[in-house]
């Protein structure tokens, strides 16, 4: 049996049916938690940002424009908590000390999660704007013009925006390949 | 074929992104371009070290908690336009309205309640121009002004007693929250972000829920006494304007004057 579809379920919620609700819940909870983790790198933040995320989604369910995907949608809602959420952060704690922690975490554990936490601070160095077409390109695995329609740009600044930050995060790669070479050199 | 065209051309390649005909033109350029055949190379390599995150599981309780929490939302105001719960007038529909209209451009967050019809919409404006229903705001006047470096307000809606202290710090302005919250009751401070920057806000009692804080919204969702303190930035003229309101109905008006 077909899987009912995102907009299905929306209709249903708007007729004020919420076992459709949960099911969006159920269908989107990781990708929209997956996506702000990696917006903001803890845990915690990213299940608070999740909950806000489906909270505002349902409260404003009537403004959602079917002409688009549902989670088009509900990830520009996740992109703009997390925005929020980062602005919160820094202004409490500041972002200072992430990649020493993060090295020093890197010589205790196994190359996949080095390679994970080498990507994850790398990504936290990349600008927000950056980060987040990143994200959605290369982690959610949208398309140039889905991209486009969560960070409300047209589908030529999303190019140059994504290519300028893969360049960029390129050489984060190569600068923190290059920094830990040399201080397994020193030791 | 310029340098920026390849470029071009390289990333779209990695994005799955050309046509037969311009993958052949790509070929045929990096075939005598060792640079650019090097950052083809490289850029594919951070591709692949992006791809290799695996995705993480959510906490166990989240997807439930999402839930409770829709449901509670639904219990005191629905989407605007559900017929079966349109049916809670003066309930959550017209407090998300104050918040929408103290707000302003956060009509985004709040604003799917805010059409709740043209009787919550009539309510909105007699609000506005009225903001003193004296029903909402029993044993206090609307809008009060803290004179003293340290004095209390009375706040007393539906739902959710207490009173709101002002002091100076060294680094702000401090307001403590000192509120008695009944169940099913969401409180919310509503302050300007454009004017005030919130710097701090510690949770010194809270029985049962969390405080939230969100772009000019914090947001009290436990039972019983809630205690907090929220340190504000950038108060111009040591004025400070906030407003408690409640899911249960009613508001209360505070422009907080701290010496």
């Amino acid at each position: 049996m077909a899987e009912t579809s995102d907009e299905d379920l929306v209709r249903q919620c708007r007729a004020g049916e919420l076992k459709a609700f949960d099911a969006l819940v159920e269908r989107h909870q990781k990708t929209v938690f997956n996506l702000a983790l990696r917006m903001v790198r803890s845990g915690d933040d990213a299940a608070d940002i999740a909950q806000t995320v489906f909270v505002k989604a349902y409260e404003n369910l009537e403004r959602f424009d079917p002409q688009y995907k549902f989670f088009s949608w509900l990830y520009r809602i996740a992109v703009n908590e997390s925005l929020n959420a980062l602005e919160q952060k820094k202004r409490f704690e500041g972002l200072d000390g992430l990649d020493v922690a993060a090295e020093i975490a890197e010589e205790k554990d196994d190359e996949a999660l080095r390679q994970e936490r080498k990507v994850q601070v790398g990504l936290m160095m990349l600008s927000v704007d950056q980060r987040a077409v990143i994200i959605l390109k290369h982690m959610q695995g949208l398309s140039y013009r889905e991209i486009g329609q969560v960070l409300d740009l047209p589908e030529k600044t999303v190019k140059s925006r994504l290519f300028s930050a893969r360049q960029a995060f390129k050489e984060i790669l190569k600068r923190k390949g290059r920094g830990r070479n040399d201080r397994r050199r020193a030791s | 074929m310029t340098a920026e065209e390849l470029r071009e051309l390289i990333n779209r390649e990695i994005d799955g992104d050309l046509s037969p005909s311009e993958q052949r033109r790509l070929t045929q350029a990096l075939r005598r371009n060792p640079p650019a055949r090097r950052l083809r190379t490289e850029l594919k390599e951070t591709a692949s070290a992006l791809a290799s995150v695996r995705a993480a599981e959510p906490p166990v309780h989240m997807a439930s908690r999402i839930r409770a929490e829709v449901r509670a939302r639904a219990a005191s105001f629905a989407p605007a336009g559900t017929p079966a719960r349109a049916a809670a007038p003066g309930r959550g529909s017209w407090w998300a309205s104050i918040s929408a209209a103290v707000l302003g451009t956060s009509t985004v967050r709040y604003g799917a309640v805010f059409a709740g019809g043209l009787v919550a919409g009539a309510l909105i404006f007699m609000l506005a121009v009225h903001p003193e229903p004296a029903p909402s705001v029993a044993g206090s006047a609307a809008t009060g002004t803290l004179l003293a470096q340290s004095q209390s307000f009375p706040v007393n809606v539906p739902g959710t007693q207490g009173t709101v202290s002002a002091v100076t710090t060294e680094t702000g302005k401090e307001l403590t929250l000192r509120l008695n919250c009944s169940s099913a009751t969401t409180t919310r401070l509503i302050y300007d972000p454009s004017r005030v920057k919130l710097e701090n806000l510690s949770e010194l009692q809270s029985a049962g829920g969390p405080v939230a804080v969100n772009n000019g919204v914090v947001e009290i969702t436990g039972t019983g006494t809630q205690k907090c303190t929220l340190l504000f930035s950038g108060v111009k003229d040591s004025r400070l304007s906030v407003q408690i309101a409640s899911s249960a109905g009613g508001s209360f008006q505070a422009e907080v004057q701290v010496h």
